[in-house]
């Protein structure tokens, strides 16, 4: 059976003069693949001999000592043990750490300091380096515990495995709509020609599909999930002791009681 | 009409194509065949625009290609339709590309209306392409690519998990448009579907290079073997 060929169809479409690239679909694709690229970056993390319970538990005692530590003698202490544990670092992650630290300072920073330098300055450095030794404890950890590592860890501490289960789907599933976010817009660069008409409007509709595919998507995982046997009820690992976890476990010692001793 | 000369592209963390050599002439009909991740989709990512080569040189029409002017001149269906159809109904899909165009609105719905006869989309061009049928989605994308009037039109894997009325309503559709000059790139795993479609098959390995460029009716029997095999 022949169809209907259209005329137009037969005939070679002029060239049509192009205006600017769309703002609204470059600054979004570039910031897409940024974020993408920072998703795919594969994060080294040091072999270490300890628990990944026993790091987090560590990482918890150190963050809460450095929001409780009112005094500056303890606080130098805190970042003199945070450092120490830093020189185990390899040069390159050493780097990533302190470089990852510092974005989030100023990250930070940015946000609250107005606030802070309304009390006075001497309130904004005490807070800012306190903010230093929380973050650098996080970034630490980063690079010490994989997340594979930190979802059994968190599984061990008997952390609701709802939670865990939430926490590592959202991580997964950010990248893959991220991905599905990508290629949408490439699909409308494609079918565009320079500047986007009406790009208020298309976003709307690029944000809607967005929620649709992720909700048939979440519903298709949850179903999958079912049929492998998920039933939401907790499910347990047996913690797991390493001789090396009695380093971490003298170092809390040693904060909770410089912390006790000085309150 | 696109000429690759060594050409490679380097994703992040991966090789997407090695030094790759090969012409595709206008109005041919040709198949890029391979293994999963050999360069399939980087090739036609690279034709339409979406990539830029890291290494060597491309040509469109014998010049260096106008990235923005490409796109007005190949339509590209993506492997996964769904992704690509972001409008309220059918109608409004096949009319986004003609209107950005800047085409008249009565030559937007002439060409909507043209289409929708030539694709048989009559039931659903009132609908929302989210909730179609995936054959119904390929069928909408490959309408809303043909809606600009494109001279090369690339198809991803267009057979993937298409029922056998679908996969072959679309090799109809595509013999019709290559019958009538329009130059078409398929991308497929599947060697009996591809081949009575295409001129010339052109090979991938899984060192992202080209093993071999053949005309259809000249493949050898051990070429046919190794195609049937992908």
């Amino acid at each position: 059976m022949t169809r209907p060929f259209p005329e137009w169809l037969n005939t070679s479409e002029p060239l049509r003069p192009t205006s600017a690239p769309s703002r609204f679909l470059t600054k979004n694709l570039l910031n897409l693949a940024h974020v993408l690229a920072h998703f795919n970056a594969s994060q080294h993390v040091l072999v270490t001999p300890t628990s990944g319970w026993m790091e987090l538990i560590t990482l918890l005692v150190s963050v809460t000592a450095a929001v409780m530590c009112q005094n500056v003698f303890i606080f130098w202490l805190l970042m003199l043990l945070q450092l120490v544990t830093l020189l185990w670092l390899p040069g390159r992650m050493l780097a990533d750490v302190l470089h990852g630290t510092a974005n989030a300072i100023i990250v930070s920073g940015i946000i609250v300091l107005p606030g802070l330098l309304m009390n006075g300055w001497l309130t904004a450095i005490w807070w800012l380096a306190r903010l230093s030794l929380v973050l650098l404890s996080v970034q630490s950890f980063r690079h010490r515990v994989s997340w594979r590592k930190l979802l059994v860890a968190m599984r061990q501490l008997h952390i609701p495995s709802l939670f865990i289960l939430t926490l590592d789907i959202t991580v997964k599933y950010s990248h893959l709509l991220g991905s599905r976010l990508q290629t949408n817009l490439e699909a409308v660069w494609l079918r565009s020609s320079g500047s986007i008409k009406q790009p208020l409007q298309l976003a709307t509709r690029l944000i809607s599909l967005l929620y649709l595919q992720s909700r048939h998507q979440a519903v298709e995982l949850y179903q999958a999930m079912w049929l492998r046997g998920y039933t939401e009820k907790p499910t347990h690992v047996q913690l797991q002791w390493h001789p090396a976890d009695w380093i971490l476990v003298a170092r809390n010692v040693c904060i909770v009681g410089m912390i006790v001793w000085f309150i | 009409m696109f000429e690759f000369d060594q050409v490679s592209y380097e994703y992040a963390d991966t090789v997407g194509l090695d030094g790759i050599s090969f012409s595709i002439h206008q109005g041919e009909a040709v198949a890029i065949m391979g293994p999963n991740g050999s360069g399939k989709s980087t090739i036609f990512k690279l034709l339409c625009g979406l990539l830029k080569p890291t290494a060597g040189h491309y040509m469109y029409q014998k010049q260096n290609p106008n990235f923005e002017q490409l796109r007005q001149k190949v339509g590209f269906v993506f492997q996964n339709s769904d992704v690509q159809l972001f409008n309220e109904t059918v109608t409004d899909e096949l009319a986004f590309g003609p209107r950005q165009l800047g085409l008249a609105e009565a030559e937007v719905i002439q060409r909507v209306n043209d289409i929708i006869d030539l694709l048989s989309l009559h039931e659903l061009a009132d609908r929302v392409p989210y909730q179609l049928s995936g054959g119904e989605q390929k069928l909408v994308a490959l309408g809303s690519v043909l809606t600009m009037n494109p001279d090369t039109i690339i198809l991803d894997e267009p057979f993937n998990g298409l029922a056998i009325s679908y996969q072959d309503l679309l090799i109809e559709i595509l013999q019709q448009l290559h019958q009538h000059g329009k130059t078409i790139l398929v991308s497929s795993h599947d060697f009996y579907k591809t081949t009575p479609l295409v001129d010339r098959i052109v090979t991938l390995n899984e060192d992202h290079q080209v093993d071999f460029v053949q005309a259809t009716d000249a493949l050898t029997p051990e070429q046919v073997e190794r195609l049937q095999r992908l």
